[in-house]
């Protein structure tokens, strides 16, 4: 494309754009999905990982997990991950995130504590956490109702030379439904 | 205190250059035209070695880091800052006070340029595809132009320069309009031949830009001063920003609950840094102000906001949230998902261009 394709437009807002689109969400609009099924299909801690354009990516619930599917109740989010580790203490600082804690696809973000069973949130990408989602901490029945908006559980910086191999080693939306419609 | 010995020269050699070209000699503090004499001698390597004698460790040093000395250990700074250690005697036991003679000739080169002048105005962007500055990811071009070239290419071939940097009030992401009267902006027009513009020129080269593309226009052109600059870094930072978002909600939204959001004056906002530049900003939260808004019914689902805001508010975190990184926000006021699907700027309230009083 060059010059002569991009056109002015003066006129009002309302007609500067495609209005025919349907509605997206925040989290359809903007982000990826990529799935992480549990191996073991009795537990089904299915997780998804939801990458923006800039590489940012949301830890969240897949829809397939019980904490969705059985409407369970989340008593905490636990973030003491090992005596000495508490992801709550994360410091990110500065553009680079320096200090960030680092982060490989099976380190556990935190525990959700149901009444059913105890969930371990794993990271999924090998990245550098940002942030745990301070809302969900204070707030767990978010995850439940807003799992990939206000639901989220970590903010992560994947490592840029390890998003395409990660990326390959998740499923797609496509091929993530597919194998769960299976399962019904 | 001893005159310093260039002190001296500067005293003295302009009135041999003026004698032969007739000119009169100014101090370069306050001249708009340079020359540049560029002198070089093949022994001034040796000369200099001097220094490995009477700051051996030093100097030896220096040699080891190729990187950080890769364009001569030696530098005029450098080579003073280390004889400030050395005695007087140490020094002329090593090299003779005066200096020898030059007994072979040496290199002159000149350059001339002349101070940079300053142009200003304010642009206006109508289309969703043009970012402000050349685009590039891993030095690829992700978009073809910018507002920055169409503008640039057009200053630098009137003016006939050497290079334009540019510089501007803020700027607005990709796909948001920049309408009213323009974002202020002005280019360092370095080595410009024309540096003098009358009314009809300003017109000429309002019309050459102008025409270059329909999608960037720009208006208000004058010469600045380079002091008057800052305001523009000041401007993002303090003036206000005036703005139109096209708002879309889940689910049909009820007139009067909207229209509530008129009645907000100077709302406080705490915005955690936005999802989509976190990748490059630190993670913070930052205050900042909504003064005022206006709602417009398009229909059940779709309004127009007008939003007049404090200096770097992120407006579209303000309508959706960003999962309550923004607080408060539209959909936390309506009680209903509200998302933004386009955004304009519609006034950056600050007097610019300044332009300079005739002397």
């Amino acid at each position: 494309s060059d010059l002569s394709s991009i056109k002015a437009n003066k006129g009002p807002i309302e007609d500067s754009i495609d209005l025919t689109e349907k509605y997206q969400s925040v989290t359809e609009r903007y982000y990826t999905p990529y799935y992480k099924i549990d191996e073991d299909r009795t537990r089904k801690n299915d997780l998804c990982l939801q990458l923006h354009s800039n590489r940012i990516s949301l830890v969240t619930l897949a829809p397939s997990h019980p904490i969705l599917t059985k409407n369970l109740q989340i008593k905490e989010v636990d973030c003491q991950v090992t005596k000495s580790l508490d992801r709550k203490k994360n410091k990110a600082v500065g553009k680079g995130k320096k200090g960030g804690q680092n982060l490989d696809p099976t380190s556990i973000l935190c525990h959700l504590e149901t009444e059913d069973a105890r969930y371990a949130v794993e990271a999924i990408a090998p990245s550098k956490l940002i942030c745990m989602n301070k809302l969900v901490l204070d707030n767990p029945s978010l995850i439940r109702n807003r799992p990939d908006a206000e639901g989220h559980i970590a903010i992560l910086l994947p490592y840029l030379g390890q998003i395409e191999e990660c990326k390959a080693s998740l499923l797609s939306k496509e091929a993530y439904d597919k194998i769960i419609s299976e399962e019904r | 205190d001893l005159v310093p010995l260039k002190q001296i020269w500067k005293y003295i050699y302009p009135h041999n250059v003026t004698s032969e070209v007739g000119l009169i000699h100014e101090s370069g503090d306050t001249a708009d035209f340079f020359v540049e004499l560029v002198i070089q001698w093949e022994k001034d390597e040796i000369e200099m070695q001097v220094m490995e004698r009477l700051c051996p460790k030093e100097y030896k040093e220096r040699a080891k880091k190729t990187n950080v000395y890769n364009m001569g250990v030696y530098s005029r700074q450098g080579v003073d800052n280390s004889l400030g250690s050395v005695s007087h005697t140490k020094f002329m036991e090593e090299f003779s006070v005066p200096p020898p003679v030059p007994d072979t000739p040496f290199q002159l080169d000149f350059r001339m340029s002349r101070s940079s002048i300053w142009l200003g105005g304010r642009y206006c962007k109508y289309t969703r595809e043009l970012p402000q500055t050349p685009w590039l990811i891993k030095g690829v071009r992700k978009c073809f132009s910018s507002v920055e070239e169409l503008i640039g290419d057009k200053v630098k071939e009137f003016l006939d320069c050497e290079q334009v940097k540019f510089l501007a009030s803020g700027r607005e992401d990709v796909d948001v309009r920049m309408l009213g009267s323009g974002r202020p902006f002005a280019f360092e027009c370095v080595n410009s031949k024309k540096t003098k513009l009358s009314q009809s020129d300003f017109e000429d080269l309002t019309k050459l830009i102008n025409d270059h593309h329909k999608a960037v226009q720009v208006n208000s052109l004058a010469l600045v001063s380079k002091s008057s600059i800052k305001r523009l870094k000041q401007g993002e930072e303090e003036k206000r920003k005036q703005y139109t978002a096209l708002c879309i909600t889940k689910d049909p939204y009820e007139l009067e609950n909207i229209k509530k959001l008129e009645e907000f004056k100077d709302l406080v906002l705490k915005q955690e840094t936005p999802i989509r530049v976190l990748h490059r900003r630190a993670n913070a939260i930052r205050d900042k102000i909504v003064h005022s808004m206006t709602v417009t019914q398009l229909n059940s689902t779709l309004f127009k906001l007008g939003v007049i805001s404090s200096a770097g508010t992120y407006i579209k975190e303000l309508v959706h949230g960003d999962f309550e990184r923004t607080k408060p926000n539209l959909c936390s006021i309506l009680g209903v998902d509200t998302d933004i699907l386009a955004l304009d700027v519609t006034e950056v309230f600050l007097e610019w261009p300044l332009v300079e009083k005739e002397a």
